[in-house]
């Protein structure tokens, strides 16, 4: 080819190994801001807004359907069967309801006058949809149909079947997540429900593959704490709510250092089918 | 262009599979990890350049979802990306003994980085039971996820881009 005839310049691309260079600085530079300075990044959270919540939500809107069909379809003779026992046991358990009603009433009216009332079933909610699980398999985190446009906030408590699930840790306009008590990262102050005894619940991959969760720094001297006991969130938590149940002890120890007891929880909640949660849409830090 | 158009449609895709579908149809609790092969197989069959992009995107929408050091899947995700790009030209599209080779090592650098800096580093020293329990199964489940996937990722880079270096190279 004559050297007088030139190709049309091509355009002009910055070399890969610079990209790779200012891409890894980004990360890095975002990773500070994250990791030390704990600042959340709100514009970028709207990027999944757009892109990635809608089909999460159309996906686990028609994937709940249809599981949900053919689970009616197995279930209608089942139900039949329940339909008949339930019957009776209605018949029973109104007239040991209207016992407990009395009961209820007499202690409504000692509670008031110990100024307890606020339990967590009091407490304003709002019901959410879960729209995608964890990406993988380190870390229990899940995303909820409900973001900034409806009030939520980083921090709000999380519950489901009557159980703690979680509490927020990041929000987007229509989207937010949720960091749940069995993820690894995951630590909650508790206390024995009975007792009031203070203890730390730590979520742990190992032991969830048993369906558990561990506990710490329970007082050796709680002596009075057994094996079945409830536990419940610790007044003194700085996220979490008091009074919201957590789970069951189902193992203790005593640690090797004979000053404290170990052990695991069984949850309250079960992990495994969440589709619907609740969310306290007050934070612990606006209760006086 | 289209290109990019593409790539951005799959990487949507298949997070969206990754974080919605899987966990929901519930086979096993592990979750297979879909978007390492897009990413593996975006270098590979691309070049490190377009690896690099993908395996951004990919970690940038798994940072926003999953954890909380935003930046680290990023990071992890383009490097792994890049990686396999420096071996695009051994790219043939008959063979499957490569990016075979590459999505599973791909997958284990990924699971192995997971655990040495968010894992070890909060002082969880049992890797024995991470590698039995978590590790392997996530590896096994991904492989046998690429052999479906494969084909599919190889069709559009045969027809839609008209390889060149289908049968010679």
């Amino acid at each position: 080819m004559s050297p007088l005839v030139r190709k049309p310049e091509e355009k002009y691309k910055l070399p890969t190994k610079y990209w790779l260079l200012i891409l890894s600085a980004i990360s890095v530079i975002l990773m500070l801001i994250t990791f030390v300075f704990d600042i959340p990044l709100k514009p970028l959270n709207e990027v999944v807004s757009v892109t990635v919540v809608p089909l999460q939500k159309g996906i686990s809107i028609v994937g709940e359907n249809l599981y949900s069909k053919k689970e009616l379809f197995n279930q209608v003779n089942e139900l039949v069967d329940k339909n008949n026992k339930l019957m009776e046991q209605v018949n029973e358990l109104t007239i040991e309801n209207n016992k407990l009603l009395q009961d209820t009433i007499e202690l409504n009216s000692l509670l008031k006058l110990y100024e307890l009332d606020q339990t967590y079933s009091d407490y304003p909610k709002t019901g959410a949809r879960v729209i995608s699980g964890s990406t993988g398999n380190w870390f229990s985190t899940f995303i909820i149909d409900k973001g900034s446009n409806d009030g939520m906030k980083v921090g709000m408590n999380v519950l489901a079947g009557g159980g703690l699930v979680g509490r927020i840790t990041e929000v987007g306009a229509n989207w937010s997540r949720v960091l749940s008590i069995i993820d690894d990262t995951s630590n909650v102050s508790c206390m024995v429900l009975t007792t009031n005894d203070h203890l730390m619940v730590s979520g742990s991959l190992a032991n969830m593959e048993n369906g558990y969760i561990t506990f710490d720094q329970l007082s050796e001297n709680a002596k009075d704490v057994e094996v079945g006991d409830k536990i419940v969130t610790s007044n003194i938590s700085d996220v979490y709510l008091p009074g919201i149940p957590v789970g069951n002890i189902s193992y203790m120890e005593k640690d090797s250092n004979h000053l404290s007891v170990s052990g695991y929880i069984t949850p309250s909640v079960n992990f495994d089918h969440i589709s619907e949660v609740l969310i306290i849409t007050k934070l612990k830090t606006e209760l006086e | 262009m289209k290109r990019f158009i593409i790539d951005l449609l799959l990487i949507i895709v298949f997070f969206v599979l990754q974080t919605t579908l899987f966990p929901m149809l519930k086979f096993t609790r592990i979750i297979p990890n879909i978007l390492i092969i897009l990413v593996s197989c975006s270098g590979f069959m691309q070049g490190e350049r377009e690896g690099m992009f993908v395996g951004f995107a990919c970690g940038f929408l798994l940072d926003i979802c999953s954890f909380d050091v935003f930046g680290f899947y990023s990071i992890l995700f383009m490097l792994i990306g890049f990686l396999n790009g420096l071996l695009h030209n051994f790219f043939y599209l008959k063979d499957l003994k490569i990016p075979a080779i590459m999505i599973l090592s791909s997958d284990i650098v990924c699971c192995l980085a997971t655990y040495f800096f968010l894992f070890l580093m909060r002082s969880r020293f049992d890797f024995p039971f991470y590698l039995v329990n978590i590790i392997l199964p996530e590896v096994v489940f991904t492989l046998l996820l690429a052999v479906i996937v494969y084909p599919f990722l190889w069709l559009i880079e045969a027809y839609v881009f008209k390889k060149k270096n289908a049968e010679s190279s």
